[in-house]
């Protein structure tokens, strides 16, 4: 931002007035909010609230506060809060499907081995 | 001498770099960062399953680092440095996740692998089964096979023995009828020719142990009654103990005389008279008894 102020040669009145209408010049980052809902979407089908419930939560209330800066038009702090959701919920979705994952280890292990014992056993 | 100095020429920045460095304010979300990310690095389940997380993870740190480097707001830094931090994370359980699907794919084979030896167990036991049954089955056709040959054959040796004795079905068992002409005149003695027939009731009855024996005397109406019923008596006994001897336990063998009763002829010529003297051997069907006349 800074560097494409300067080149502008937009003199530091320019700069002073951007600073104080805050990061108001900023592109709404619709992009990052779409990916970030998307990755929500994704930690819900995975049924993370359940799996991985603290980085869901996490996930989810950072994307509302990023709706909320969005309302405001404060973009910098929407993208940052989108971006940081975004990574909420991707963690969220992978621990919601290793655990699941692993559960369903432990369900094949027991099985198996209830299929062995009763092979042994005959019955 | 000189390259000394002139290496430590370099050495200069490097330490100026240090000294900056270490001026710099430490950021605790940076160093947590740094610290995962070198974690995830180390484990090799990581860099085998989940190469293009642990990639993003790097790049996110490398940006934080940038930032630090640059001397960028705490804020800025923190924030890249908290996008490593999960990223690495992210690399984490999506290593466990491929770990856990790979765990999985080879116990699902591992289940196949049991429950196809269960099967074929199973199967095999079932075949062994079907086996002794159809071996049982075959057997017990073989069995029945021969039982039936044997009671067919038994019943053609009955019958021919039968026929040899003149014998007749009537509802009280086959019915033998030995003549006058075996006994003695007036006595109950057989004449020798009589073993003959004898042998043959014998024989039979010794072949068909479950059946039992009547053997009823009769004579004519000529002579006093009272006569005549000792004599069909004792003729009747006679014949029981001939059987006897030829080893027919007694208690299958019932006598009775009847005397002068029913006679099968006339009494009135000599003919119907020599009809009348007689003693009937009744073979019982089977293992019932043989009513009474």
């Amino acid at each position: 931002m800074k560097t494409r102020l300067t080149r502008s040669g937009t003199p530091l009145l320019a700069v002073a007035t951007m600073v104080l209408v805050g990061c108001a010049g900023a592109q709404p980052p619709n992009e990052q909010m779409a990916v970030t809902q998307a990755a929500v979407a994704r930690a819900e089908q995975a049924q993370a609230y359940q799996f991985a419930p603290v980085a869901f939560n996490a996930a989810q209330e950072k994307l509302s506060q990023a709706r909320v800066e969005m309302e405001r038009r404060n973009f910098e702090a929407a993208r940052q809060l989108a971006e940081k959701a975004e990574v909420d919920a991707e963690l969220a979705y992978f621990t919601a499907r290793s655990t699941q994952s692993q559960q369903v280890v432990e369900q094949l292990r027991e099985s198996i081995q209830t299929l062995q014992r009763e092979l042994e056993t005959g019955t | 001498m000189r390259n000394v100095l002139r290496q430590s020429w370099l050495l200069l920045p490097v330490a100026g770099l240090l000294l900056a460095g270490c001026a710099r304010p430490e950021n605790a979300m940076l160093d947590e960062a740094r610290a995962a990310y070198a974690t995830a690095r180390s484990e090799p389940e990581i860099i085998s399953h989940a190469p293009m997380e642990l990639n993003r993870a790097g790049e996110a740190l490398q940006r934080a680092e940038n930032l630090f480097e640059r001397g960028e707001d705490e804020e800025q830094v923190s924030h890249q440095a908290y996008l490593a931090l999960h990223r690495a994370a992210i690399a984490r359980e999506a290593a466990r996740l491929k770990v856990s699907q790979e765990v999985i794919a080879g116990a699902e084979g591992e289940r196949q692998r049991v429950l196809l030896a269960a099967r074929s167990r199973e199967a095999e036991q079932a075949r062994q089964l079907a086996e002794t049954r159809r071996q049982k089955l075959e057997e017990a056709q073989v069995q029945a096979r021969e039982r039936g040959e044997a009671g067919q054959q038994e019943v053609q040796a009955l019958q021919q023995q039968l026929a040899e004795l003149q014998a007749q079905e009537t509802p009280r068992g086959l019915v033998l009828t030995l003549k006058d002409i075996v006994f003695e005149i007036d006595s109950s003695n057989l004449q020798p020719g009589a073993g003959r027939v004898i042998d043959k009731i014998a024989e039979f009855l010794a072949a068909h142990p479950d059946r039992t024996v009547a053997i009823e005397g009769f004579t004519d109406s000529t002579g006093p009654e009272e006569y005549n019923q000792r004599l069909s008596e004792a003729r009747a006994r006679s014949v029981a103990d001939a059987l006897v001897l030829r080893g027919i336990e007694q208690q299958r063998i019932i006598t009775r005389g009847y005397g002068e009763q029913y006679p099968v002829a006339s009494n009135e010529n000599p003919t119907g008279r020599q009809l009348n003297r007689r003693v009937e051997i009744i073979v019982s069907n089977g293992s019932e008894g043989i009513s009474q006349r």
